[in-house]
């Protein structure tokens, strides 16, 4: 499911996204060690300090309480991922050195553990202290942890193996070991004895320690370099800085005056941000859905799945993307994004006003009705797209009376689910179908009715995800099918993320599988460096 | 005794601080309740349940009554602990304190800036009346107008990006190094003392053509007193009241300005930190908060007091 605790608009536009699509990921995926220079970068040839800008503190400084996507960049730094996910979308070891499944039907996955690495605590990385870590996160309760797979034991069978087996098939599991899941970041003995000790110090393996004394909690988080790293390498700063800035304005102005080098970036400032000459990014992030319940909803009309459909072809996509913004919306038509493993051209809804008119029409219900909804503005600043979405609707007699939540996500959390509207506007996010559909069907914002997932869909994601390759992908486009004939999610507009980047900042990419970047990674050519 | 009255005063301010900063910090107490969404929801996210709030909200002691709640929390700051943080765990008080020198360095400056230049240009209108006069009307109005966030978007982009003068944003205190403190205060400092010069070179004319108008300044030039004696030793003391009065209210609002001007200007002070934990319903950080302005209102107020004191010994004895 999709977690992350959402601050302000533009932080939780960057913190909501699940950045992760493994496509046909092999059965066995092993790999050779990451090559370590036997020179280390010196001193001289290392730039003094790198500056990133995320737009809201962090959830957690401890990892297994943090959040995900881009506000992974607070423990990314200093807490080495098991596996590592390029900015590319490729999965590539870490601390782990090789892994694969064992077995059939993806239950059983086992790593094996790079030896001679530290932890800060001067602690050696064992199998056993990777245990230890990943069970303190299926416990610490943190937001990630209903995103990790159904795991029913983690097990060290020797010095240098890890085992984790799962109740369900998890046809994800090195995605959920990367960098941006919390439980594949691992703490060291002394950190998980004392947990609080993390909100101001750090016990990981990562290329950088955070430098409590040098840090302003909610404004500047200062990291300085590890110098027990086992790749030095791969560290081109002695010192990495995340800067909280939220007010767009003040992040294209810390970008066009050099205060920092890499920031998320806002529509209303990407125009100035081109011609100031930065690099610009930019990746499918956030698909708009109307989330509608389609058993019991508050609005009986909606029960009827002809309605539902209905609402699915009176949006007007190209020109709600048009009115919110051509250069960073295009329409969406299917539960699953254009690229993710499982879509299928042409299954989902496309604009067809005639054919929305005749669905109302054959439902009863020719004249409309009136339908509470409910939407934000902490993501949806000023609810532009919710109201584009909602306008559309009139078209075919639906009347909206929509509430604005702006105090918060969770609040808006406990709202949704409180039954007492009958279309919930919301972004969703994932690349594939396992995060897809793990996002939209269990009890939460995107089953705000708490209803049991349809026998025939659940039929299909169970084989789908004990599956692999070719099959796989075949059943999660069976899947995207019954999901989109469900009409419980209508899609209506496609958000792409920018990112701003100094031309001077090096190795730095993006990519639909991984939209958001990290200043780290365990080669010297996979973190970023300085012209 | 000499400086006896300063003595009382201090005690008197002292005195009305407590009760004060009981009522604001209970009318915070009681507003934040209002709030709709509490920090278990904002901890939980979308994650958020009404069960797992209800969970957490046990668990973080949030489910006590108003009132209870409140004690709960004034115990605490009477053994000295403003509480912990629920987002970041850190102790309040040492979050607090490592921003308080940002947001009083602001505040100090911007006080500073608008008492030299808002005097200065007051006088200069009072001496010279006509145009100048009438331009600097005009100017204070300006001045008052202009939102100092807006006018701090501005100098960013004229004298950081465009001009590359000064940093857009960001701060270094003045143990890293001086120079790096002024130059990250200066464009802050400016957004925020726009309206302190305009309502301080008003005040400070009209006081000044008020003094100039009085019966014994005719007497004293009848008396041959030279001009400058006159306007230095006479017309400024007697003006420098209702001036002190003003810098009082400049003050108070330069410190709710900063609320604002450090989230454009990214400065790591109180006010920025006063909205994000409002965003998050951080309740004790919240308090600690009111409780710190409070207090430096109550000085600002006592400092105001003093100032009369020190100008009008009349004032001592009221």
């Amino acid at each position: 499911m999709l977690v992350s605790r959402v601050h302000a608009s533009a932080r939780s536009f960057r913190s909501l996204r699940r950045p992760l699509r493994y496509g046909a990921l092999p059965a066995v995926a092993a790999a050779a060690v990451c090559g370590v220079a036997p020179g280390a970068a010196s001193a001289a040839s290392r730039a003094n300090s790198l500056a990133v800008q995320f737009a809201g503190p962090p959830i957690s400084l401890n990892p297994a309480l943090g959040g995900n996507g881009g506000s992974s960049v607070f423990t990314a730094l200093d807490y080495d991922p098991l596996i590592y996910l390029t900015s590319s979308g490729k999965f590539v070891p870490d601390l782990a050195s090789s892994w694969q499944y064992v077995g059939k039907h993806n239950r059983a996955f086992e790593m094996t553990i790079r030896s001679g690495v530290k932890f800060t605590d001067g602690s050696p990385v064992t199998a056993q202290a990777v245990v230890k870590s990943m069970r303190y996160f299926l416990k610490a309760g943190g937001q990630l942890v209903g995103n990790v797979g159904s795991i029913s034991s983690i097990t060290a069978p020797n010095r240098h193996t890890v085992m984790v087996r799962y109740k369900t098939a998890n046809p994800d599991a090195p995605g959920t070991m990367d960098q941006f899941y919390g439980i594949g970041e691992i703490i060291g003995p002394k950190g998980l004895a004392n947990p609080t000790s993390l909100l101001t110090s750090s016990d990981g393996t990562g290329q950088y320690i955070y430098d409590n004394g040098a840090s302003t909690t909610n404004s500047v988080y200062t990291y300085k370099r590890n110098p027990h790293y086992f790749n030095p390498s791969a560290q081109h700063f002695n010192q990495v800085q995340v800067k909280v800035i939220g007010d767009p304005s003040a992040v294209l102005s810390a970008m066009q005056t050099g205060q920092v080098q890499f920031a998320g970036g806002a529509p209303n400032t990407l125009a100035a941000a081109q011609s100031a000459g930065l690099k610009i990014f930019k990746q499918p992030f956030f698909q708009w859905e109307l989330i509608i319940p389609w058993q019991k909803n508050v609005v009986p009309a909606l029960n009827n799945p002809k309605v539902r459909q209905a609402i699915g072809y009176a949006l007007n996509r190209r020109a709600i993307a048009n009115a919110v913004g051509a250069s960073i919306t295009s329409p969406a038509t299917e539960v699953l994004m254009p690229k993710a493993n499982g879509y299928v051209k042409g299954s989902g809804y496309s604009y067809d006003l005639a054919k929305a008119k005749q669905l109302m029409a054959q439902a009863g219900y020719a004249n409309g009705f009136t339908v509470p909804v409910l939407t934000e503005s902490l993501i949806d600043v000023n609810s532009t797209i919710s109201q584009a979405l909602t306008q559309s609707l009139t078209a075919i007699g639906i009347k909206t009376q929509m509430t604005v939540i702006s105090t918060g996500i969770g609040q808006f959390a406990t709202a949704a689910q409180s039954g007492q509207y009958g279309i919930v506007i919301f972004p969703g996010a994932g690349i594939d179908m396992y995060q897809v559909a793990n996002q939209l069907l269990p009890p939460g914002i995107f089953n705000p009715a708490h209803l049991p997932t349809p026998p025939a869909i659940a039929k299909t994601l169970s084989k789908a995800y004990g599956a692999t390759g070719a099959a796989q992908t075949k059943l999660y486009q069976r899947a995207t099918r019954q999901l989109n004939a469900l009409g419980a999610w209508i899609p209506g507009v496609l958000a792409l993320s920018p990112n701003y980047v100094s031309p001077k900042l090096q190795n730095v990419t993006e990519s639909f599988v991984n939209p958001n970047p990290l200043p780290v990674g365990p080669t010297s050519a996979l973190s970023w460096s300085l012209k | 005794m000499p400086g006896g009255w300063m003595a009382r005063i201090i005690g008197l301010r002292i005195l009305t601080a407590i009760p004060l900063i009981l009522l604001v910090s209970f009318i915070i107490f009681a507003l934040e309740s209002l709030v709709p969404g509490n920090p278990a929801e904002t901890i939980l996210g979308q994650n958020a349940t009404p069960q797992n709030v209800a969970a957490l909200d046990r668990q973080l002691g949030l489910n006590k009554s108003l009132f209870a709640g409140f004690w709960t929390w004034l115990e605490g700051v009477i053994h000295g602990h403003l509480g912990t943080s629920i987002i970041s765990g850190e102790s309040v008080s040492s979050l607090l304190n490592g921003r308080l020198g940002v947001t009083l360095s602001l505040v100090l400056l911007s006080v500073l800036v608008s008492a030299i230049i808002g005097t200065l240009l007051g006088f200069i209108s009072a001496r010279r009346g006509g145009l100048l006069g009438r331009l600097l009307d005009v100017i204070s109005l300006t001045g008052l107008a202009l939102p100092s966030f807006w006018l701090g978007t501005v100098l960013v982009v004229t004298f950081a990006v465009k001009l590359k003068l000064l940093p857009a944003s960001g701060y270094e205190t003045i143990a890293q190094s001086p120079s790096g403190w002024l130059q990250h205060l200066i464009l802050p400092v400016a957004a925020l003392s726009l309206a302190g010069i305009a309502l301080v070179a008003k005040q400070a004319r009209d006081s000044i053509l008020g003094a100039l108008e009085a019966d014994y300044i005719a007497m004293l030039r009848g008396n041959g007193m030279r001009e400058r004696e006159i306007m230095f030793k006479h017309v400024l003391r007697n003006a420098a009241m209702p001036i002190v009065t003003v810098l009082g209210v400049v003050a108070i609002g330069t410190l709710g300005g900063t609320v604002f001007v450090e989230s454009v200007f990214v400065l790591p002070g109180l006010g920025s930190q006063a909205t994000q934990s409002t965003v998050d319903h951080d309740l004790p950080v919240i308090l600690g908060i009111g409780l710190y302005f409070t207090v430096i209102v109550v000085i600002i107020n006592l400092l105001v007091d003093i100032a009369y004191g020190l100008l009008n010994p009349r004032a001592r004895t009221t």
